[in-house]
């Protein structure tokens, strides 16, 4: 047993142990620098998103400030044509024969514009010719 | 004044240090592949043997007055690095002290020049790993290191006949293995 067992004999340490036992401050060092690296990088990182971001969020106040202007100035063109559409409409009503046309706008308006104030001064309009034909 | 003598005992302490770093690094040179050996036996497994004679160097670095002892033989190193064994062994808590995680990198290299396959390395090292530790480790130092058995007993802190019959337990077993094709079911415990 023992010539058998002889034919073998157990493996000799890796040739890195030595630097492990005696140097192994080589390896905390890298990994010092390493960690001191990745801290600067960080200290960048979030010292260009700081500067940046305030930039960045003006961008987006001034876009945001241009929609509502042209959100008003939609609303503003939109009254104006309705108040215009009311005042001919009006002037039809006044008119022989013209009663059915002021109706056709009134009712446009109504439906068109429904949460606005020309809507309710065509439903009362209508309202108003509606009594004058049932009265005629 | 002051200043200067804390200096000089400063930079003596650093040439200290170096010193014995200097002769550790020499001891390692001369003993630390047997040592790395005995501790693979003991252990059966590369990671745990590295760790082990890390360890024990590290420990050595520490102290200095037996730096004398440690330069001259290996006697004082082997009862460190085999303290650092059975301290993982003990931390492994294991009931047996049979290593039963078998690591898949081989622990035996070939010595004969016979055409011998791979499969027999494989039994033998199967059937080692299978011993207890103590009984490894008187293996080891009988057949690798061609000690006596008193050697043995004095090295390790156990009588010639401890000695004796471990080494004689653990050949029956392997016998019993890879001749016999059997496994000893506590026979000899």
């Amino acid at each position: 047993m023992e010539s058998i067992l002889k034919r073998y004999r157990p493996l000799g340490p890796p040739t890195e142990l030595k630097k492990r036992i005696f140097h192994p401050k080589e390896k905390i060092w890298n990994r010092t620098w390493l960690a001191v690296a990745a801290s600067i990088l960080v200290v960048l990182s979030g010292g260009l998103i700081w500067w940046v971001l305030p930039g960045l969020d003006n961008a987006v106040n001034q876009i945001e400030k241009e929609l509502t202007f042209a959100e008003l100035e939609m609303e503003v063109n939109h009254a104006g044509i309705a108040a215009g559409m009311l005042a001919v409409a009006d002037l039809f009503a006044q008119q022989s024969g013209g009663e059915e046309y002021a109706r056709n706008r009134y009712l446009y308006l109504a439906t068109t514009y429904p949460k606005k104030e020309v809507a309710i001064l065509a439903r009362l309009r209508l309202q108003s010719l509606l009594e004058r034909s049932v009265m005629q | 004044m002051g200043n200067r003598h804390g200096d000089g005992m400063v930079a003596g302490t650093q040439r200290v240090a170096n010193d014995r770093r200097v002769l550790l690094e020499k001891a390692y040179e001369n003993y630390g592949a047997d040592l790395y050996r005995y501790a693979l036996m003991i252990l059966a497994d590369h990671g745990a043997a590295e760790d082990a004679v890390q360890q024990a160097f590290i420990k050595l670095m520490k102290i200095g007055k037996r730096i004398l002892e440690i330069e001259s033989s290996d006697g004082y190193l082997r009862t460190v690095v085999r303290n650092e064994c059975y301290g993982i062994i003990k931390k492994r808590q294991q009931s047996d002290n049979v290593v039963k995680v078998l690591s898949s990198k081989p622990i035996l290299e070939k010595t004969s020049r016979e055409i011998i396959g791979e499969d027999e390395r494989k039994l033998i090292e199967a059937a080692i790993r299978k011993l207890p530790a103590d009984q490894r480790e008187v293996l080891h130092m009988k057949v690798y290191e061609d000690k006596t058995f008193r050697e043995i007993g004095k090295m390790i802190g156990v009588s010639l006949n401890t000695a004796a019959s471990r080494y004689r337990y653990a050949m029956d077993k392997l016998r019993e293995i890879l001749v016999l094709g059997n496994e000893a079911k506590g026979q000899h415990e």
